[in-house]
């Protein structure tokens, strides 16, 4: 599915994380790339004056455990640029980014003359996963609560063992990162250092904070409720939901021949009862009144994505792009089809059986009638 | 016998055999040789001539290689002696062998392998022998100890109740009998080799303990000429340190640049007593395995975006799916590409399966390939087939007589293949329908039934096809160089004619517009990126050496392919054919000579295209033969129905439909 439905389009930044962090460490990884991203000092830094590795160490993971124990964080914590903001969160990743690129490496070398148990930094950006985790215990407010032993749960402990293996993977490197990023983010969240009002140009947070369109149902059938919005429905009990659910799974099967009876009193799409859920009653009086329009069983990708290369992608990765007559015929399509070129009922669903395209449709029948 | 039965007997003979041998080697010394060892040691003057020559080829600055083992190839002479060739009437030649040594010299290919061990390393050397135009090869393998500080190799064919084999490399070193100055001393290294050949003959000893089986006392059933191996290798101009640094680098990679590594560098003489001939080789070089590793992978990383490239640029052409569009598509063009990615996928796989490191860049090639072959090309093959089905009309209905089934199917084929609306079905689909019999005779089959029965008849087909051609590359392997590059090239030349059949496509319907330009030439121009890398970049791991020819061959005819598809999309698509091969089905011609005067024919301001409302250029009275008219000509369409259109704009249309804008006539197909 579309990356647009997992993410919410108010979270571009979390997401270009989640994309970066994980296309850096496959292309590495399969590319060999992987031993130009640790420091070892004595060998790297003194003896080759690779100091560019400084720049480039905190890009990739080795390991495919830490990249998925870091996208778990990411992807968790994501409504830390919710209430942040975009471009603040953007800004204060960079700030991250830029201060674990000299922090790690000063403290560990430090630490490397007193200890001999470090041989060298284990790449990773372990240091801005911890500040950013710093923040979500500190600014997020818990939204579970479980008492179990009379120890207190939250819905934060699900962060608990990535967290783990994050900060002790290669023990004192990634420990040193990851202590060092949740300190420098409980300085930042305090402003205990310089320059945290520091933004970046509004320019590089554009791109992440264009509009997206998500449309989770077709828009008809958003006017549809509209029109049949009734606001008693939204305090109403959930009863018998059961039983509705199986009868919408036998209405799925049968798409055209169901549109025909327009008083069947379970006209309603598989997902507009899931919507619905929370009020039985509402769907139930919804589908009284409704105008007849066929459920959704398998909806054209048209009506899930938005429009773009996404969709053209999905269309064409399920060969629905070359099949079209896979999706479903809308009843307003019938109609229109009806309309335009006078034809029968079952002449119209034929047409579009085999295009599912209301112009291509009319197209089609046009010829058919030329030929006679 | 090879394998005697396991009686107590053999076996007690056998441990007998080794243990004798065993106190043999043990209690001799170096100038005090045992009978078996001297019999062996019976060389002509030539041989410890050219065995001393060797040892004393100057070595080079630096140090040699802590590890040589390498991929090499070279050229072999033989080295002829008064008495060569002139063997014992008992000794039974191997016909492959003395086809190659009585052809006096060819090229060879070798593996050198070193298992480094202390001061005295253990190698194996396997020589892949060709004769002088490469049709035959012989494979020899000689085991065998390296002695580092004289920087010499000895090895020698397995043992044999006549023949010393390993057991006689202590004393390959010896003086030469003919010459008063030894160019090294062998006393200095004997006890290092005894002891090696010691270990060796205990290793065979609990071997017979095991199988009952021993070199010593039982004769391979093939009898074939047993030989020494003297190899000398130079020193690579680099120190110790700096070589163990790259090989360092190679096996545990830290990131930091080290220097190129030196090729291999070694001259040798093959010596074979009991068949009397000797050959050798100078300066033959070969790079190190990892190297050549390294190679490999650098290979296909790159690969890895050509096949992403290949895919993007296929993407981009299914895009276009309308029926007309796939209607004109030749079936065969898009079939041979899918093939060839599924055979590169099992290439990269199996070539995977026996590279040391790289594991991950030749899987996602393997990958990549096979994902456009098995989902993107497969959907686009069962489009075109649908589309081109569903364009021929439905069998003619079959006379209703008394006949057997079998007789009607005839006929209903023969109608079928013969009818003449269904030029592209009879391209691919005739050979299915008649394999097919007709399970329903009083229904005809329907539009779904039949495409399945096809859709299945190809798959089957294709994965025949590759199955048959993985197996021939499999048996390639282990045929001569000659004949490896033949069947290879005849693969890549067959495979890489994709555009063929679209060429006769286009001259079958009349029709010259195919595929996409940038899927034309994206495809020509990224999968000739294999072929080329084949032939000029394969020596060590095919064997053959690099053919500039053939890969200019290669790329002319791709370019020539492309060519034909251009002009075809210009000129039209029957332009290289005399007209009265296609009387029986004429294209219809969308640019006839129309002059300014001619319009008044049609009615006043025909000559604005009903598409983009601009006014169109018509040939200006005067010659309509000469060129200017010509390109003018091209720059309009009149359709059967008489109306007349831009043709950028009447093609764009009928990209979707073919149907005249105006009138919505049935257009012929461009």
């Amino acid at each position: 599915m579309s990356s647009a439905n997992i993410v919410p389009s108010n979270m571009g930044i979390t997401k270009f994380l989640l994309l970066t962090i994980s296309t850096s460490s496959v292309v590495a990884g399969v590319f060999a790339l992987k031993p130009f991203f640790h420091i070892n000092f004595g060998l790297h830094l003194l003896s080759h004056y690779q100091y560019w590795r400084i720049l480039l160490w905190q890009f990739i993971y080795w390991n495919s455990t830490e990249v998925f124990q870091a996208l778990f964080i990411i992807y968790q914590a994501r409504d830390v640029e919710r209430l942040l903001g975009s471009h603040r969160f953007a800004s204060f990743c960079v700030y991250m980014f830029i201060l674990g690129m000299f922090v790690t490496p000063i403290f560990s070398f430090l630490y490397s003359l007193l200890f001999k148990n470090l041989d060298y930094i284990q790449p990773g950006p372990t240091f801005l996963i911890f500040a950013i985790l710093y923040q979500y215990y500190y600014i997020v407010p818990s939204t579970v609560f479980v008492r179990l032993f009379n120890i207190k749960f939250t819905d934060k402990f699900q962060m608990v063992i990535p967290m783990i293996g994050l900060a002790f993977s290669h023990f004192p490197s990634t420990f040193i990162n990851a202590f060092l990023g949740w300190t420098m983010g409980m300085f930042y969240h305090l402003s205990l250092l310089p320059g945290t009002s520091w933004r970046l140009p509004i320019r590089f947070v554009k791109p992440a904070l264009s509009p997206t369109h998500v449309f989770i149902r077709p828009p008809y059938s958003d006017m549809q409720n509209a029109s049949t919005f009734n606001p008693e429905t939204l305090f109403a009990l959930p009863t018998g939901l059961d039983a509705e659910r199986t009868e919408n799974e036998n209405q799925v099967e049968n798409p055209v021949s169901n549109a025909d009876a327009n008083d069947s009193p379970t006209r309603q799409n598989a997902r507009a009862t899931a919507i619905a859920s929370s009020s039985n009653t509402a769907a139930s009086f919804r589908n009284r009144q409704q105008i007849s329009h066929p459920p959704l069983g398998r909806t054209s990708s048209s009506s899930v994505l938005p429009t773009g290369p996404a969709s053209q992608l999905y269309d064409m990765l399920s060969g629905r792009s070359e099949r079209p007559e896979l999706g479903n015929i809308r009843e307003e399509d019938i109609n229109t089809v009806q309309t335009i070129m006078q034809t029968s009922r079952a002449q119209a669903i034929q047409a579009l059986s085999q295009t599912n395209d209301v112009q291509r449709a009319v197209e089609l029948l046009l010829e058919q009638t030329a030929d006679y | 016998p090879r394998l005697p039965s396991r009686n107590g007997e053999s076996s007690e003979k056998s441990i007998k055999a080794e243990k004798r041998a065993f106190s043999e080697i043990k209690n001799a010394t170096f100038l005090n040789i045992p009978e078996r060892v001297e019999h062996s040691l019976t060389f002509p003057t030539e041989i410890w001539e050219t065995r001393d020559g060797l040892f004393e080829e100057p070595v080079g600055k630096g140090d040699s290689h802590l590890n040589h083992t390498s991929v090499m190839t070279g050229n072999w002479n033989i080295l002829p002696y008064p008495s060569f060739g002139k063997v014992s009437p008992n000794v039974t030649w191997h016909t492959t062998l003395r086809n190659i040594v009585m052809s006096q010299s060819g090229r060879f290919s070798a593996n050198l392998y070193e298992y480094v061990d202390g001061n005295s390393d253990g190698i194996s050397f396997v020589l892949n022998l060709e004769n002088n135009n490469d049709t035959s090869v012989y494979h020899m393998t000689f085991h065998g100890d390296r002695v580092k500080p004289i920087n010499v190799f000895l090895g020698s064919t397995d043992v044999t109740p006549n023949f010393g084999g390993v057991d006689v490399i202590p004393w390959l070193l010896k003086d030469s009998p003919y010459k008063d100055a030894p160019p090294l001393d062998g006393t200095e290294y004997f006890p290092l080799l005894q002891n090696r050949s010691l270990e060796r003959i205990e290793t065979r000893l609990q071997d017979a303990q095991t199988v009952g089986w021993s070199p010593l006392v039982f004769e391979e059933e093939e009898v074939t000429c047993s030989a020494f191996v003297f190899l000398h290798n130079k020193n690579t101009g680099l120190d110790k340190e700096t070589l163990k640094a790259i090989e360092n680098e190679f096996y545990h990679p830290q990131g930091v640049s080290t220097q190129k590594m030196p090729e291999v560098f070694v001259s040798g003489l093959v010596y074979s007593p009991d068949c009397n001939v000797a050959f050798t080789f100078s300066n033959t070089k070969g790079p190190r395995n990892f190297v050549l590793e390294n190679h490999l992978v650098r290979f296909s990383s790159l690969y890895i975006f050509i096949v992403l490239s290949q895919i993007f640029v296929l993407l981009r052409q299914m895009r276009i799916n309308s029926p007309s569009h796939v209607q004109r598509l030749s079936f065969l063009t898009i079939a041979m590409q899918a093939g060839l990615d599924a055979y590169i996928a099992i290439f990269f796989l199996s070539t995977n399966a026996v590279i040391e490191k790289g594991y991950l860049p030749f899987v996602s090639v393997a990958f990549l390939s096979l994902v456009p072959s098995v989902m993107f090309t497969m959907r686009y093959l069962a489009l075109i087939l649908r589309v081109q089905n569903s364009n021929m009309p439905p069998p003619a209905p079959r006379p209703v007589t008394n006949n057997s089934s079998n007789n009607n199917t005839n006929q209903s084929n023969a109608s079928n293949e013969n009818s003449p609306n269904a030029p592209s079905a009879a391209n691919d689909n005739t050979e299915t329908t008649t394999v097919n019999p007709p399970q329903e005779d009083d229904q005809p089959m329907t539009q779904h039934e039949r495409d399945q029965r096809d859709w299945s008849a190809v798959c089957l087909r294709f994965y025949f096809i590759i199955l048959v051609v993985c197996i021939a590359s499999l048996y390639s392997a282990f045929w001569p160089v000659i004949y490896r590059f033949y069947f290879i090239s005849a693969l890549i030349f067959t495979s890489y004619s994709f555009w063929i059949p679209q060429i006769i496509q286009n001259v079958k319907q009349g029709t010259s517009r195919s595929f996409t330009w940038t899927y034309i030439l994206g495809a020509s121009v990224l999968r000739l990126y294999l072929p080329l890398a084949i032939f000029i970049d394969s020596e060590l791991i095919l064997g053959f050496p690099p053919k500039y020819f053939f890969a200019l061959g290669l790329v002319l005819w791709m370019l020539f392919q492309v060519l034909v598809l251009l002009v075809q999309d210009t000129l039209g698509p029957r332009f290289f054919l005399p007209k009265k091969f296609f009387l029986s089905s004429p294209v219809y011609d969308y640019h006839p000579v129309i002059q300014q005067d001619d319009l008044e024919a049609f009615m006043r301001d025909a000559n604005v295209c009903p598409i983009c409302m601009q006014p169109i250029e018509l040939v200006s009275t005067g010659s309509t033969l000469n060129p200017a008219s010509m390109m003018v000509r091209r720059n309009y369409m009149l359709t059967p129905c008489h109306h007349l259109y831009h043709r950028q704009c009447l093609l764009q249309w009928m990209e979707t439909r073919s149907i005249c804008p105006v009138c919505r006539c049935h257009l012929p197909a461009v």
